[in-house]
């Protein structure tokens, strides 16, 4: 999942935790996937780095190192 | 004969001729300045224009004057946006200076000027046309020169803020006569590659430098681009026609790449209070969920069987006790009769009889009525009150 998704889903799963109506089995299902979102999180922002291609005219994509 | 002024009457007369006239406002003028000064206190700037026939005064008022991005001085040749107006008091007409350039750039200061003004009012700069910005943009396009430092500040300042990020450059001209159109084509390449945010831009350079990114062609790909857009032109001063077209403006490249991104440690705070919010919501969950548990137990335990078995084991008792209760009376009742029929039947049982001193006679087991059941010999049992005798017929007569 992309950084800015998860982010998203995490928003989603706390609204829906704090939702009464959720049932039991839900939110913990739900925080489960929760937990390993965070988890993914750090693990993408630890191993991140900053992908750079270089677009030429006909739009195909070619990889550049970046520095 | 005409009637008599005074000299304030003329003046405000001309005055007010000369307000009235609407080409005399807003007139952009060319000239050199002479006898230039500062006022002290104020910071308002005073001086002559000139040129080569005539010259004219010029005040221009310290709000403006702040304005200036270079210092005026007196021999230099300027351009000037101003009304003409009259000061009354001494009866002069004079520049009153909106704003002024040094007339190096007067012609492409005139074409930027009546540019931005056209497009302005054709509402190409207009702020609800403004995208909003992503926060997290996922994917960013850059439209720049590939080999200008500019482009290395912006991937190492992204590369630090939001590694998380996939930037791709679409490479253009950045001056020179073919400039516009390559940034043109590069932002629609870009846009067309529907990232979440294009940066486009250039570091700083002389105002001929930075001329494509004033062109109208870039301003209207600019405002025609549906990916959210931040310009990033020069140096701090220059605002370019790109400046106002642009969803966002960034002073620099690097600022430009500073405004795009969130920074790494922002993100982390952000995991850090969301691991928070998760673990705090999913105990009120689980806690809601308890207390409705707890509830429902109490619920149940009070319209339980149980409880209804033990109220029925205490209408029970009691009913037990009072039946008890009765059947002691009732006994205790019973008992006086019972005593007066025991002593009637005494008294009329045979064995009392016998106290009175008769006896019965039994053969075997049966009791004997008449002296024709008895034979000699026959073995025959006599019970009296007190006890029993047997005895042995020796003699019988019937009567």
């Amino acid at each position: 999942m992309k950084f800015e998704e998860s982010i998203k889903r995490l928003d989603e799963i706390i609204e829906k935790l704090e939702n009464n109506e959720t049932s039991l089995e839900e939110a913990i299902e739900i925080y489960r996937e929760g937990a390993a979102i965070l988890g993914s999180c750090r693990k993408q922002l630890e191993q991140a780095e900053l992908l750079v291609t270089v677009a030429d005219e006909d739009n195909n994509d070619t990889e550049m190192g970046n520095e | 004969m005409s009637s008599i002024l005074t000299v304030s009457q003329i003046n405000r007369y001309i005055a007010s001729m000369i307000k009235g006239e609407k080409k005399l406002h807003g007139i952009l003028a060319a000239g050199e300045i002479s006898n230039f000064t500062c006022h002290n206190k104020t910071g308002h700037l005073y001086f002559t224009l000139k040129d080569s026939e005539t010259s004219i005064k010029a005040v221009m008022f310290s709000s403006m004057a702040s304005q200036l991005k270079f210092a005026p001085k007196s021999g230099m040749s300027v351009i000037v946006a101003a009304d003409v107006r009259v000061y009354e008091r001494d009866g002069a007409y004079q520049l009153y200076v909106t704003d002024m350039q040094p007339d190096g750039l007067g012609a492409m200061y005139l074409a930027f000027e009546q540019l931005k003004e056209r497009l302005s009012a054709e509402g190409i700069f207009s702020t609800e046309h403004k995208k909003p910005i992503p926060q997290m943009p996922n994917r960013i396009g850059i439209v720049t020169s590939l080999d200008a430092a500019a482009l290395q500040d912006m991937l190492k300042i992204l590369s630090r803020r939001y590694p998380v990020a996939e930037v791709t450059i679409f490479p253009a001209l950045v001056q020179g006569a073919n400039a516009p159109e390559s940034i043109c084509r590069a932002i629609a390449q870009a846009d067309s590659s529907s990232p979440d945010l294009i940066i486009c831009g250039r570091g700083g350079g002389s105002p001929e430098d930075l001329a494509a990114f004033n062109s109208e062609a870039v301003a209207r790909s600019i405002y025609a681009c549906n990916t959210p857009i931040i310009s990033a032109v020069g140096h701090e001063t220059d605002t370019s026609i790109a400046d106002y077209a642009a969803d966002l403006r960034a002073a620099t490249p690097s600022a430009a790449a500073e405004l795009a991104v969130p920074d790494i440690s922002v993100l982390y705070d952000k995991i850090n209070s969301a691991e928070k919010v998760l673990n705090r919501a999913v105990s009120a969950a689980i806690g809601s969920k308890l207390y409705r548990l707890e509830r429902s137990s109490e619920r149940l335990e009070a319209a339980s069987p149980a409880g209804k078995l033990s109220a029925l084991g205490e209408k029970i008792s009691a009913a037990e006790k009072s039946l008890t209760s009765a059947y002691k009376i009732k006994l205790q009742r019973s008992g006086g009769a019972v005593a007066e029929k025991a002593a009637m039947l005494e008294s009329l049982s045979p064995l009392k009889t016998l106290s009175r001193g008769y006896s019965l006679v039994y053969k075997g087991e049966r009791l004997v009525k008449s002296v024709k059941e008895l034979s000699e010999k026959d073995e025959i049992n006599i019970r009296m009150s007190d006890g029993t005798v047997s005895a042995i017929i020796e003699r019988k007569e019937e009567a």
